[in-house]
């Protein structure tokens, strides 16, 4: 006991700084968690917090839904896709730009490749629409160099929407989560490069010997955070660009409590649905973390 | 910054070629959508339904911005925008810094429990209604506060500055510790400066989160003292969307009336857009090439 | 002792006069022009003179003593900004005219949401309006809304003689009221219909078009006629978007809102119908023969509106304004040359079987309420207003706005005469109207508490919405409402609300997702055999799910309400 107050005195410049942030998280986090509650009743705005108890009825149901395994498969597919490309895209772009000599021109592609980030999904599913529907200007291209006698039905065919959906994900996010990267790749010491070219490094090698293991512990944050958000699969896109011929593939966790929830006015069930994929995130989260510590030697905490 | 080869090999050379063909691509499926936009934006309304514009507007026309800069509305929401994304987010990169570099001190005790305190906000909040309570109950209705109180503090910049601080040699902050200075000081002294590129890139996301954010404005601020551009923006929009949630056809008919989506929408995305890729080129100078640990050391 | 009478009456005059003035004085800041709130002061001065007694406004209305505070919330979401606009001269019109200050807060935010956290919160005002029966249901269990029988009763008189039998069917069980109606009554005109280019059908002869299978063959030629338009694309016959109802395409076959009602009064969904296989089988027919859009079933409005005005899509069976706001009103402005005959004409189309087409349905309840909350002060006061409002003079001057102005669309005279603006009702007819700026002036229909949207009861011709008084005086319009004048029915007694805790609700919103998703590969199959495959796959899943527990639960609704009625 003696020996933890003398660490807490010792340390108590950084304890005092502690202080605040502590009382804010408190206040604005923890404190309206009590919100989560009704996850486990049957709630109607207005009511007390504490009261119409249902126990674990809601999750039950959503188990019990008709569509859960089709549910569960889309969230899966499309939360791993997004994984496969969407992860290594901004890095491959961060390295790319980072070997670009001319500076004009990588200042430019630089801050234009954010961009899409600001298109919003709405504008997203138009454009895709002129460029993908029936007689859109991929299918009059196909048509005309003779590669299809008919137009494909990119956009009704539900095994299209998939890849369609984490082409406009990453399209959209690939500039904007370059950012991070870029920025990891600035902090590497420039002595090192020095270094490595002596060692007789050439372009690839200091690439691999130098800028990778430079962005690697930001890599393996980002990697581990998205393993914990694997049932985030998306909403809005869905919404907009999935159609009653895609259903069947295009529709999420997200969407299917929106709609089946939130929209008919039932705050539980969101609420529950919403709490079970906290959890199974945090589960996930711990699980990477503790992979990545044993074989990457690097952890979030 | 400039690593240059000092072999100007062939591979060397095709690789270059490579990666700027690459790159001129990639400039060009980002770039080509938003030029679309600008040239729907400066076309008239009915004319646009007709489609086919491409590089250039076919019937110029300014009424979509006309109608946008209609209202004095513009000006004040532009003004509190500039304004909440300033304060939000000098002061979320000042505190989520300071936490940022606190659970990097090896030696801090409560290093792990400050991580794991914060890190579960990123999993678990109690939902709109309770928040909603809440900032009813600190009377951060109504307020400009509550653009940045509620954000002084993301788990997730926490997680992005901690590993790049824990990544910068210890022995930086020991020598300053040696020779007594605090840890504020040790902070803004040495953390910031040589943080500075995450420090950059973390800025960028939060001046974005806050540019683009208008759900807590109509949510908190429900009186319209403090909207800001993007919500001003978006009820403009929403006049001509809302319509598809009203049943009644006379409503409905009333409320079609001279609006044209297609344009607005353009013009509403030009318009969110511009001011906020400003913020990039000044933070750019942080984020080319490497920089030297030494020179800041010495 | 008439002396004494007298001299009260002066001194009660002359005292009530100050308190007037005083009161003006305070409230000139309110008002943007000073001169024009002396106005009623001077009026109020006269009328003093002659009676102690209320005064009585041109309108009828019993100008109060006190001014009376309406402060609520419409859920209706909206731009505020705008709102604001448009509610400032009625508020300074009916405060110096009604001494009744109305103060109207709109958010563009989901009203459903925003009432969930007033209630939540215990933060809201003492009048809220467009709330729906549902969350109205809410409110009431949780003790915030107050019985208004009692006071119309009361102060209600004119809500009960203009709701009429009608009134009994807002009563709870209990018989008490817990809102009063918005946009209630019967509007008869047109929703739903089929759509006919007009030039090109008056080139063909204009063949008389009565069934599916008429319209069928029509468009087919038309198509052949035109296979491509002037940017050289191939054109469809007909396609679909997402506004388009399918309950109100089976209009076209005899069912009712998309449910086919027997003689008992027993309700069955259209998937177990023949009428619903055959309405797929229509479809299917244009599909399988090229003539439907592939991307019917992907367009959203907008998609849809470009292939329109593009004259890609020749046919269209929708609502009657998707033709217009994509049709001639986007010609007009960019076709060079155009002519007043390029445009779509609405028709009804009936199937052979179908004792009538049933196309436009229409539910007299009205769209929501306008309720009472416990943080009410005087809520005598609101109910007296509302009591005003509804009377067919109120109707008409919170429907069309203020009257006599030069953009007013009407005017009116003491004593009850009125007549419409010709200047305004001529620019109507050109398509040069207005909407915003009338709107902004004279404030119509910003107001909406408890007037009706239907036809008014003191000449069964008027309503609130100014543009739907000459439907007949304008060629155009005309045409349509003769053609669909047997489509339109009143659909109330088969009201539905599907409430958060019923259980059903779910099952009702996973079968219309069924539904839309089955219709649309029905419709896009490959032979007539396949279609009906997936039409009888739909219907068993749909069973499967609990489509005969939907539609017991709306027969008993359905025989509940008409019970209710008669």
């Amino acid at each position: 006991m003696a020996e933890v107050w003398k660490r807490v005195r010792r340390e108590r410049q950084i304890w005092l700084l502690c202080i605040p942030m502590i009382a804010w998280v408190l206040i604005f986090s923890y404190y309206p968690m009590y919100g989560l509650l009704i996850s486990f009743q049957h709630y109607v705005p207005g009511q007390s917090m504490f009261s119409n108890w249902v126990g674990f009825d809601h999750f039950v149901r959503f188990f019990n839904e008709p569509d859960f395994l089709q549910i569960i498969r889309n969230t899966l597919v499309i939360s791993l896709l997004n994984l496969a490309i969407g992860f290594p895209a901004p890095i491959i772009l961060a390295l790319l730009l980072n070997e670009v000599r001319g500076r004009l021109f990588k200042k430019t592609i630089q801050s234009l490749s954010y961009i899409p980030y600001f298109i919003s999904w709405v504008v997203v599913a138009n454009i895709l629409f002129t460029l993908l529907g029936s007689d859109g200007i991929l299918n009059d291209m196909l048509q005309r160099l003779g590669i299809i006698d008919a137009p494909l039905e990119f956009l009704t065919k539900g095994s299209y929407f998939w890849g369609i959906l984490v082409a406009s994900n990453v399209w959209k996010d690939m500039g904007f989560s370059a950012i991070i990267y870029l920025s990891a790749i600035a902090g590497i010491d420039k002595e090192l490069y020095e270094a490595g070219r002596v060692d007789g490094l050439g372009r690839f090698g200091l690439i691999r010997h130098i800028t990778l293991p430079g962005i690697r512990s930001t890599a393996v944050l980002l990697f581990i955070l998205a393993i914990g958000g694997i049932l985030n699969a998306g909403f809005e896109q869905q919404l907009l660009i999935g159609n009653p011929l895609t259903q069947d593939h295009y529709e999420v966790i997200d969407t299917y409590v929106y709609r089946f929830g939130v929209q008919l006015g039932n705050y539980s069930y969101g609420t529950a649905v919403g709490l079970m994929k906290s959890g199974i995130g945090l589960v996930l989260v711990i699980l990477a973390n503790r992979l990545s510590k044993r074989y990457m030697q690097s952890s979030i905490f | 910054m400039e690593y240059r080869s000092r072999r100007g090999s062939l591979t060397n050379l095709a690789a270059d070629a490579a990666i700027i063909i690459v790159l001129l691509l990639l400039g060009f499926v980002v770039v080509y959508p938003f030029i679309n936009l600008l040239a729907l934006s400066f076309n008239d309304g009915k004319d646009a339904a007709r489609g086919g514009i491409y590089f250039f507007p076919r019937k110029v026309s300014f009424s979509a911005y006309n109608m946008l800069f209609e209202n004095k509305k513009l000006l004040s929401g532009l003004g509190w925008s500039v304004l909440r994304v300033a304060v939000g987010t000098v002061t979320c990169l000042f505190v989520t810094g300071l936490l940022s570099y606190i659970i990097s001190i090896r030696t801090f005790s409560g290093r792990k429990f400050m991580r794991v305190l914060f890190f579960m906000t990123m999993y678990f909040s109690g939902g709109i209604i309770p928040t909603y309570i809440l900032m009813n109950q600190l009377h951060l209705t109504n307020t400009f506060q509550v653009y940045w109180i509620p954000g002084l503090i993301n788990a997730y910049f926490m997680l992005l500055m901690a590993s790049y601080i824990s990544d910068l040699p210890e022995a930086l902050f020991e020598s300053a510790r040696i020779d007594g200075a605090g840890e504020l000081r040790i902070y803004m002294r040495i953390v910031i400066p040589v943080a500075m590129p995450v420090f950059a890139a973390v800025s960028i996301y939060a001046a974005v989160g806050h540019w683009n954010s208008w759900f807590d404005v109509i949510l908190y601020n429900f009186n319209g003292q403090f909207d800001t551009l993007q919500v001003y923006l978006r009820r403009l929009l929403l006049e001509v969307e809302a319509t598809q949630q009203i049943r009644d056809q006379q409503l409905l008919l009333h409320k079609f009336q001279g609006l044209s989506p297609q344009t607005l929408r353009a013009a509403t995305t030009i318009l969110v857009t511009v001011p906020i890729l400003c913020v990039y080129p000044f933070l750019q100078k942080y984020f080319i090439g490497g920089i030297t640990l030494g020179s800041v050391k010495g | 002792m008439r002396l004494r009478i007298s001299t009260a009456l002066v001194l009660g005059s002359v005292l009530l006069t100050g308190g007037l003035l005083a009161g003006c004085s305070s409230n000139g800041n309110e008002s943007s022009n000073g001169n024009q709130a002396n106005q009623p002061a001077n009026d109020a001065q006269q009328t003093t003179n002659t009676a102690a007694e209320p005064k009585v406004n041109e309108y009828g209305w019993t100008v109060p003593e006190k001014t009376i505070n309406i402060d609520y919330y419409s859920a209706d979401k909206d731009n505020p900004d705008k709102s604001a606009k448009k509610l400032a001269a009625i508020h300074d019109y009916l405060l110096e005219q009604f001494n009744v200050d109305v103060k109207k807060t709109q958010y563009d935010v989901d009203g459903k949401e925003k009432l969930n956290l007033m209630l939540a919160s215990n933060d809201y005002p003492g009048v809220i309006s467009s709330i729906d029966s549902d969350t109205m249901d809410k409110w009431r269990s949780q003790g915030k809304l107050i019985d208004l029988a009692p006071l119309v009763d009361k102060y209600g008189s004119n809500i009960k003689k203009e709701l009429g039998d009608k009134y009994n069917s807002y009563l709870d069980k209990d018989g008490k009221l817990w809102g009063i109606p918005r946009g209630w009554g019967y509007l008869p005109i047109p929703d739903f219909s089929a759509h006919i280019r007009w030039d090109w059908y008056q080139e063909m002869g204009s063949p008389k078009i009565e069934t599916p299978e008429d319209y069928y063959n029509v468009l087919k030629q038309m198509v052949a006629a035109h296979p491509k338009n002037a940017q050289g694309e191939k054109t469809y016959a007909i396609s679909w978007n997402d506004q388009i109802g399918i309950n109100n395409v089976m209009g076209i076959w005899g069912l009712k809102d998309g449910y086919k009602d027997d003689a008992d009064h027993n309700l069955t969904h259209w998937l177990k119908t023949d009428e619903g296989l055959e309405a797929v089988k229509y479809y299917n027919k244009f599909y399988r023969e090229g003539l439907m859009d592939p991307d019917s079933f992907l367009n959203k409005y907008d998609d849809w509106k470009l292939k329109f005005s593009n004259e890609r899509i020749l046919g269209h069976i929708g609502p009657w304004w998707h033709s217009w706001n994509a049709g001639h009103e986007v010609w007009k402005t960019t076709m060079e040359g155009w002519t007043d005959n390029q445009r779509y004409v609405q028709i009804g189309l009936k199937a052979p079987n179908a004792e009538a087409s049933y196309l436009s349905p229409k539910d007299t309840t009205g769209w929501n309420y306008t309720v009472i909350t416990d943080k009410e002060a005087k809520p005598e006061d609101i109910i007296k207003f509302l009591d005003f409002e509804i009377t067919p003079i109120g109707t008409r001057l919170l429907g069309w706005g203020i009257p006599n102005l030069p953009d007013s669309v009407w005017n009116y005279e003491q004593g009850g005469k009125w007549s419409f603006n010709d200047a305004q009702k001529q620019k109507l007819f050109a398509g040069t109207f207005e909407y915003d700026k009338t709107d902004e002036v004279t404030g119509s229909n910003q107001i909406w508490l408890s007037h009706p949207q239907g036809i008014m009861s003191d000449d069964n011709k008027s309503t609130a919405w100014y543009d739907q008084n000459f439907n007949m005086e304008d060629k155009w319009k005309a045409l349509m409402n003769t053609n669909l004048k047997d489509t339109i029915y009143d659909n109330t007694a088969r009201r539905i609300v599907f409430t958060a805790d019923n259980p059903l609700t779910i099952v009702n919103q996973q079968i219309e997702d069924l539904i839309k998703t089955g219709f649309a590969k029905a419709v896009m199959s490959k032979t007539e055999q396949d279609a009906v495959n997936a039409f009888n796959d739909m219907r068993d899943k749909a069973i499967k799910i609990g489509l005969e527990d939907i539609e017991a639960f709306r027969t008993e609704a359905y025989k509940a309400n008409l019970a209710k009625v008669q």
